[in-house]
Parts: C-alpha cells; structure tokens; sequence
C-alpha cells in the first residue's frame, strides 16, 4: 500500500501533542511550581517528534502544544509580549532539538538534542520572566546601584528570572534525558518509521 | 487521576455562548490590547467595572474565575510587597517603628503556628494570611518589650499603595478575560475559530487547517490516552508499584515502566488513525466540509460595537 506520508506526519504531531500534554498532567499532580512551569517530562514527545519527523515539525507541535495548553488551563496572561513569549516561543524552541541527525539510534545527538532545546526554552522563558517581573516591581529601588550596573530592582528581576526557570528547567532537562535514553535504548522510539520509507 | 476534567468548558446558554468564536478571540484581544493602554487607577477601576457588568449580564460563574486566580494569590502577594516597601514616591500613609525583641520573636512564633494550624480552612486561606501580616505588623510595633535587639522604619507611600492596586486589577481583567472565553467556549469551537483567523497565514506557507487538524486530534485522543495511561498504572499498582512514594531512582524506573506502553500505544494509534483516514481518502490540503459552520449573527454585532467602543474609550483617555 502506498502510504500518503503527509497524514501519518499529521497524525502523529497530534497524537504526540495529546502525549505532552498528558505528561504534562502527571507530572503536575506530582508537584507544580505557583507561577508556572514545573518539573515535568512534557518536552520529551516534542523531541521524539521533532527527531523522527524533522525540527520544522517539531517545532509545529510546539506551537500547537502551547496552543492546547492556553486551551485547556485558563493562560497565564500578564502582558503581550510575555504571553507570546511563555506559550508559543518558548514551546516552538524545543523544535529546533531536532537538527540532529541520527538522534533516534544514537545517545549522544538524542542528549544534544534536548540539551539545546531545554538550553532555548530556558532563555526564552527567562527573558519572559524578565519582561513581565520588570512591568510588576518597581525598578528604580533607589540605594544600592552596583551590580552589574542595574539597579537593585533591575538585577534581582534578572537574577531571579533566571534562578526561578533553572529551578525545573534543569531537572526536567535531566529526566527527559535520562528517559528518553531508556526508551530509546528499549528502541520503541523509531517504530512505524522503517515501514514508510 | 480519576474524574480528570480537562479544559475549561462549562456548559450554558447565555449570550456569550452564542458568539462565533472568530468574535469572540479577536473581542478578547482587542480588550485585552485596550486593557494595557489604560495608565491610572480609576481607569483600570472604570474597566474592571465594565468587566463586572459582562460577567453579571453573560451569567458567567463567578466562583469559577476566582477559581482561576488562584495561581496568581503570590504573584499579587509579591506585588504589594515589593510596591509598598520600595515605592518612594507620593505622600506618607504609614510610617512606624518596628521593633524586634525576644518577646516579639515569640509572639511571632505563636502567630505563625495559629496561622497554619488554621490553614486547614482553605476557604479562608488569603483572608487568614491578610490578618497573619497584620498580625505580625501589630507584634512588631506595639508588642515588643525590652530589650530591643533592633528596629526599623516602616514607611508606606501612597503611590506604592495606588501602583499595586492599578497592577492587581489590570492583572484582574486581563485574567477575568480569557477565563471568559474559555469558559464558554469549547476546545473545538475555539480550534475551528483560531483556523478561520489564521488562514491568511498560508501566504507565508502555513496551513492553518493543518494545525485545526492537529488539535482536534490532539483534543480527541487526551482523554483516550489518559485513560490508557490510568488502566497500565492500576495495572502496575495491582503489581504493588506506587508512584506517589520511593526514592527518585524508583520513581524514574516506574515513569519509564509507564512510558514504554504509553509511547507504543501512541504509535500504535497513530498509524491506525493515518491508515483510517488514508482508507478513507483524507488528503491534506483539499477542501473539506463541517457538520456546523460559523456564522455571524446579530450577537457578533453587539460584541463588536462594544469592544471598538471600548478601544476607542482607552485610546481617547490615553491621547486626552
């Protein structure tokens, strides 16, 4: 039978996106942190996706992974720029994971992959935390002006932003690894793909 | 993990239920823009008003959006902290000695242990938390006996107080927004909305249609998924495995134990689904047909005449 290859990479976005966002919902049972983001395996069906079907797929079913996720939980809307930021691009980063090749056989391009998703993911949700702390606090808190040359406001923002998303991006970077790994050393990560071809 | 409810939704027949969809995310944009363009207090107050008055008239739960601004209780929190203590502009409001000493720490002690032992009634949490701060502000000023260890100055400006309310209620309407069109529109409804608005995407070579089918598959097959999921961990558990407890190596190895049917299953769906669909000569691309189409009604028009209304009224105050 010739297969229309179109409908099975559809097809398969969709179910995966579904995965996320139920890996998603386990892992938050577990445990959540308040202002989003939490320690969770959601990004590993992304990156399955993203190595078996191409990073510009991937990166498709980040987009529609945080598109769901504004759908089914009420979004966490503190300013535009921010919002885009939280739910589109710093889901669409993950993708890019994908520009590694062989990453489905081999454990070295499959940790790199994730590695540099997560690394994006975690300074695109880092400058959104900036963006959206820095509307909320005031900057200007006038004693102390040394840090870096911003103020005390300014760098605790900075500061913050960046210790708050390294709290479950680190981790959940790790469990995707070490997951991932497994499964893919059990080799259930390329079925279906052999047959298409 | 039983009785999961995923999505929003909640069924009724109000007026903004009966918007097309397409209306209501651009109305909801729009406001949301018109929200942001807002600068002083009695604006966003004047906003929240009519924000009220929407909900009030489209019978929408209220219970169900304070439900949704749960998360948000220690965003607001921080907020007025740090707008109180740091804000130096305006007029002083409050301005006292606080004062630390053996006794203090003690009583501060006592107000922390009442305060969670009453955490229980979670009903009352943030009023409970509101008089635990005020406690402890009365047992630093008033309460502390000699020997003073040390003091401080509390100074609360006016502008501090006035920028934290101007936050906390814009935070309200934009929050009070998209809780509205969640709730009363479906997931699909929204999809079908969303592939509408975005088709002019197609000129930079994305099929919106091709995303509105992803995420009707995606919105059809999480349940299906999760219940799979549900019946291998009662299967495992019946097997004496718990996920809640274990060391984090235990809990990795069941996760994986999990993983593996879940992603075999995923695939194994998936193809069945491609297949299903290719028998059925789905092709990509190609017009399709719906059970219910979009319309516009009389209602789209109500809603667009009062969201411009409400454009053009943040876009006057803030030109004015």
């Amino acid at each position: 039978m010739k297969k229309n290859h179109q409908v099975a990479v559809l097809v398969e976005l969709g179910v995966f996106v579904a995965m996320a966002v139920i890996l998603d919902f386990i892992c938050g049972i577990i445990y959540e942190l308040p202002y989003g983001g939490s320690i969770s395996i959601a990004m590993l069906p992304v990156f399955v996706v993203s190595y078996r079907r191409g990073w510009y797929n991937g990166i498709i079913a980040g987009a529609l992974f945080g598109l769901i996720q504004c759908l089914l939980k009420p979004p966490f809307i503190l300013s535009i720029p921010q919002f885009i930021m939280d739910y589109f691009l710093a889901f669409m980063v993950i993708g890019l994971g994908g520009i590694f090749k062989n990453a489905l056989s081999k454990p070295l391009p499959f940790s790199l992959g994730i590695l540099l998703g997560s690394t994006l993911r975690y300074i695109v949700a880092s400058i959104a935390g900036i963006i959206f702390w820095a509307e909320y606090i005031p900057t200007e808190i006038g004693f102390m002006n040394n840090l870096f040359g911003m103020s005390l406001g300014e760098s605790a923002i900075v500061v913050g932003s960046l210790l708050y998303n390294a709290l479950y991006m680190l981790p959940s970077m790790l469990l995707c690894v070490v997951i991932g790994l497994a499964l893919q050393n059990r080799k259930i990560l390329a079925i279906n793909l052999t047959s298409e071809k | 993990m039983k009785n999961v409810v995923i999505g929003q939704y909640i069924p009724g027949n109000s007026f903004f239920y009966h918007i097309d969809p397409r209306t209501k995310i651009i109305a909801v944009v729009i406001l949301m823009v018109a929200t942001f363009l807002l600068e002083t207090i009695w604006q966003v107050l004047a906003g929240f008003g009519i924000a009220l008055i929407l909900i009030v008239a489209g019978r929408v739960p209220i219970r169900k959006i304070i439900k949704g601004l749960k998360p948000l209780y220690i965003l607001l929190l921080f907020t007025l902290v740090f707008q109180v203590a740091f804000n130096r502009v305006g007029t002083i409001v409050l301005d006292s000695t606080m004062m630390i000493s053996p006794y203090s720490i003690l009583l501060m002690i006592v107000a922390t242990v009442i305060w969670r032992l009453l955490a229980s009634y979670k009903k009352f949490s943030l009023l409970l938390f509101i008089s635990y701060l005020i406690g402890l502000y009365f047992i630093m000023k008033d309460l502390a006996f000699s020997p003073i260890w040390t003091s401080w100055q509390l100074t609360i400006y006016d502008q501090g107080l006035i920028m934290s309310g101007f936050v906390i209620i814009r935070l309200l309407i934009i929050i009070t927004l998209s809780t509205v069109l969640t709730l009363t529109t479906k997931p699909t409804e929204l999809t079908q909305g969303l592939e509408s608005l975005l088709r002019p995407l197609k000129v930079i070579g994305l099929n919106s249609e091709d995303f509105a089918l992803i995420i009707s598959i995606s919105l059809r097959y999480i349940p299906t998924i999760l219940d799979e999921a549900n019946k291998i961990m009662n299967a495992q558990a019946s097997r004496g495995a718990d996920f809640a407890e274990g060391r984090l190596k235990d809990k990795v190895v069941q996760v994986i134990s999990l993983l593996v049917p879940m992603f075999i299953i995923a695939f194994k769906r998936s193809e069945e689904l491609a297949d299903a669909m290719e028998s059925r000569d789905f092709v990509p691309g190609k017009p399709r047909t719906r059970i219910h189409d979009l319309k516009f009604n009389y209602r789209d028009l109500v809603t667009a005449v009062i969201t411009v209304l409400c454009l053009t009224g943040s876009i006057l105050v803030k030109v004015l």
